[in-house]
């Protein structure tokens, strides 16, 4: 409503004003209808004083080149006069223009010129002249006050003095006689012409500055309310951009929908969650929502019914036929400025990261703990072995009978069957200390390959390589890495007892996009990438049974086998030694299909 | 005058694995003290004269780590061998300059323990002689 009314003032004053606003101003008038004072850059003040030395001029005219003039008598009484007038004219200069507005004084300068004329007339000896004509110019010039007492007052004192002066020359008032009879009306005529012209001037003139004044208080409003709808127009553009861009660039899925259940917003982090596209959802009802969306559509109508913000941690997604997501969904009003609900808003969060993040948390957590509890455990047993293998070597060694020697023997077997898996718990336990140098990744993988060629080749496992071209040397403890390529490829071979494809692939990871991380283990590159660091990828895969989903989420854990002679420290060696170099170990499994493990390690010094 | 043995030094707060080392070392033509602390350990090598320092890491009174330190200070020649459980150890003991002489992961390989004794007394008897 507002926005409405500043459109119609600022075209009220745009009509209004067809000339700019801080154009000079209309041309102002005098007290003299067509006199355009401004025109002549005239005040008041040098309009009358220009009139007096006229009137001067004319008396000098005739008092001087007049034939009827009688200089002789009059003399000293034209030059006292003279002088007085000159004097009088000269004073006008050096009163202030500001004094020439007032009306008393005004009205008491017509009078006196009057009386100057009137005396100046009968100097002159021109008494009953046409020259009573001069009294006409004091009435029209006293319009200048504007006002028409003073110019009435004007043109009784010059019928008063003209009387006077028939009077001084004839001695008789004429007032019968008929040119007298018809000057007088005339003059009150003229009088009152000139002082309604003057009021209907003033009156323009003050209407005109009125409107002039409001033309100028309009045009300043106008200006700036048009630089004030420009400002708003601009700062509501930009807060709109502004809004769109935070709508479109959040990962959290944003939707919106009004009281009626209809979808107000479905921004792109819901599309990327969800799978639905915007277009399809807009305008949908919350009963129309796609079956994957329901658990969304049910929280958002109880929020809507009930007016409660509900919060599900743990909702999987669906969001293909068969792969689902972690979400996290929250539900609450939407409220107007003046608190009144205008819809309901339904977030949700992707919790892939955050769960992977976590798992891997709870998986170091329980590694350390349970590792420093087997570096006890192994160090106690450790110390009987060594008694136990000692004696028993001295006992085979000692005795004679054989069978008793073969006893010995099995003793001494067994122990270092303990004491194998005693290493591997000390192993896993012990602190980390990596040495890492620059070496080829290549090469290390191709060292390993050469101690298994024998047993790949009886297990009819063909190699392929997909080597990253040109990759530079990775800071790396060899003996550890090369620990771990040896276990992932002899499991690799375990798990394709009748023959496959073992695949080696390395690569170079480098600036990924958040949305091309997700293919690749969001979890372990989540912070390298934030650093924008470098990230060597080493994947061994298999073409083997492949390794049930139960399974995986157990198969770093310490002693997790499902092998029949293992420790089930293996895998958990391995995540433990890539762990150690700041890298991660990751598998993905297909029953049947095979099993890929990705090994990342940092590359430093990128 | 009589050839002194070579004498070894036995650390081993474990009862059964000093019975053995002492059997084997005895058997090698090696005279063995037998100790259980750390505390013994010094106080035998104030005592008697002692070729060599064999001992383990763990003892209930002090470790390894603490002990060494102090038998260095009266004894920097003393050749010291090291048996521990622990594989990763002999790193800790290299970098702390101690000067070990050998390392041994127990269950300790008997025969290579003899041997590098053997050798140790050969080299001892070189600079005797």
């Amino acid at each position: 409503m507002k926005i409405d009314l500043l459109i119609a003032m600022i075209n009220t004053a745009t009509l209004e004003m067809p000339t700019a606003p801080h154009a000079p101003s209309v041309p102002f008038r005098s007290g003299f209808g067509g006199f355009t004072r401004t025109a002549l850059q005239l005040g008041t003040k040098e309009i009358l004083i220009l009139f007096r030395v006229l009137v001067f001029l004319v008396i000098v005219v005739l008092l001087f080149f007049n034939e009827k003039n009688n200089q002789a008598i009059y003399q000293t009484r034209v030059e006292i006069f003279l002088s007085l007038f000159t004097c009088s004219i000269v004073a006008m200069f050096f009163v202030g223009a500001r004094w020439y507005e007032n009306k008393g004084l005004l009205s008491a300068l017509f009078v006196a010129d009057t009386l100057f004329i009137t005396a100046g007339l009968y100097l002159s000896g021109i008494r009953d002249t046409d020259l009573f004509l001069i009294f006409f110019t004091t009435v029209f010039i006293s319009a200048l006050s504007q006002d028409v007492k003073s110019v009435f007052s004007v043109a009784i004192v010059a019928c008063a003095l003209y009387l006077f002066l028939q009077y001084k020359t004839t001695g008789e008032f004429m007032i019968s006689d008929t040119v007298s009879l018809v000057r007088f009306p005339f003059l009150f005529l003229a009088a009152s012409m000139s002082g309604f012209l003057a009021m209907e001037t003033k009156k323009n003139e003050d209407e005109r500055k009125r409107l002039e004044g409001m033309n100028v208080i309009l045009a300043g409003q106008a200006d700036a309310s048009i630089l004030k709808m420009t400002e708003m127009n601009r700062k509501l553009k930009s807060l709109l951009e502004y809004h769109h861009c935070v709508l479109s660039s959040i990962k959290t899925g944003l939707i919106v929908v009004q009281n009626d259940g209809k979808v107000r917003t479905f921004n792109s982090g819901a599309r990327q969650i969800t799978d639905c596209v915007e277009a399809e959802m807009a305008e949908k009802r919350l009963e129309e929502f796609p079956e994957n969306l329901k658990p969304v559509a049910e929280a958002l109508q109880r929020t809507l019914a009930e007016g409660k913000t509900y919060v599900q941690d743990h909702l999987d997604l669906k969001i293909s036929r068969n792969e689902t997501i972690p979400v996290t969904l929250e539900t609450s009003l939407l409220k107007a400025g003046n608190g009144e609900v205008v819809g309901a808003i339904a977030t949700l969060k992707d919790m892939t990261l955050l769960r992977q993040m976590e798992t891997q948390l709870v998986r170091s957590e329980r590694f350390s703990a349970l590792g420093e509890m087997a570096a006890g455990v192994a160090h106690e047993i450790k110390n009987p072995l060594n008694a136990i293998m000692g004696f028993s070597q001295r006992l085979s060694d000692k005795l004679q009978e054989p069978s008793l020697k073969k006893y010995a023997e099995i003793i001494s077997e067994e122990v270092r069957r303990m004491d194998t898996i005693v290493n591997d718990v000390l192993e896993y336990s012990r602190p980390d200390r990596v040495h890492k140098t620059p070496v080829d990744a290549h090469q290390v993988l191709e060292e390993t390959l050469v101690f298994l060629n024998e047993k790949l080749e009886k297990g009819g496992v063909q190699v392929e390589r997909f080597y990253a071209v040109d990759l530079p040397p990775v800071a790396m403890d060899v003996p550890k890495v090369r620990q771990v390529v040896l276990n992932l490829v002899l499991n690799a071979l375990q798990a394709m007892p009748q023959g496959g494809k073992l695949t080696l692939k390395t690569r170079v990871i480098e600036g990924l996009l958040p949305e091309a991380a997700e293919a690749e283990n969001q979890a372990a590159l989540y912070e390298r990438l934030f650093l924008q660091q470098k990230v060597l990828s080493i994947q061994v895969g298999d073409t083997g049974c492949g390794i049930p989903k139960e399974n995986i989420a157990k198969l770093f854990h310490p002693f997790f086998t499902t092998k029949i002679t293992g420790t089930g420290l293996g895998l958990s060696i391995c995540h433990k030694i890539i762990h150690s170099h700041g890298g991660s170990l990751d598998v993905d499994s297909e029953v049947g299909k095979g099993s890929v493990f990705t090994i990342h390690l940092p590359m430093e010094g990128n | 005058m009589e050839k002194r043995p070579f004498t070894i030094l036995l650390a081993e707060d474990e009862s059964a694995s000093r019975f053995l080392y002492t059997e084997v070392l005895e058997e090698a033509g090696f005279r063995v003290i037998p100790v259980e602390n750390g505390l013994q350990v010094l106080g035998t090598l104030e005592d008697e004269p002692v070729d060599l320092l064999l001992t383990d890491i763990k003892m209930p009174d002090m470790h390894a780590m603490e002990m060494i330190p102090l038998v260095r200070a009266e004894h920097p020649n003393l050749p010291i061998l090291v048996a521990s459980a622990f594989k990763g150890m002999e790193d800790d003991f290299a970098l702390k300059g101690f000067n070990i002489s050998g390392f041994f992961v127990k269950p300790v390989n008997m025969e290579g323990l003899k041997k590098k004794i053997g050798e140790i007394a050969v080299a001892f008897a070189a600079t005797a002689a």
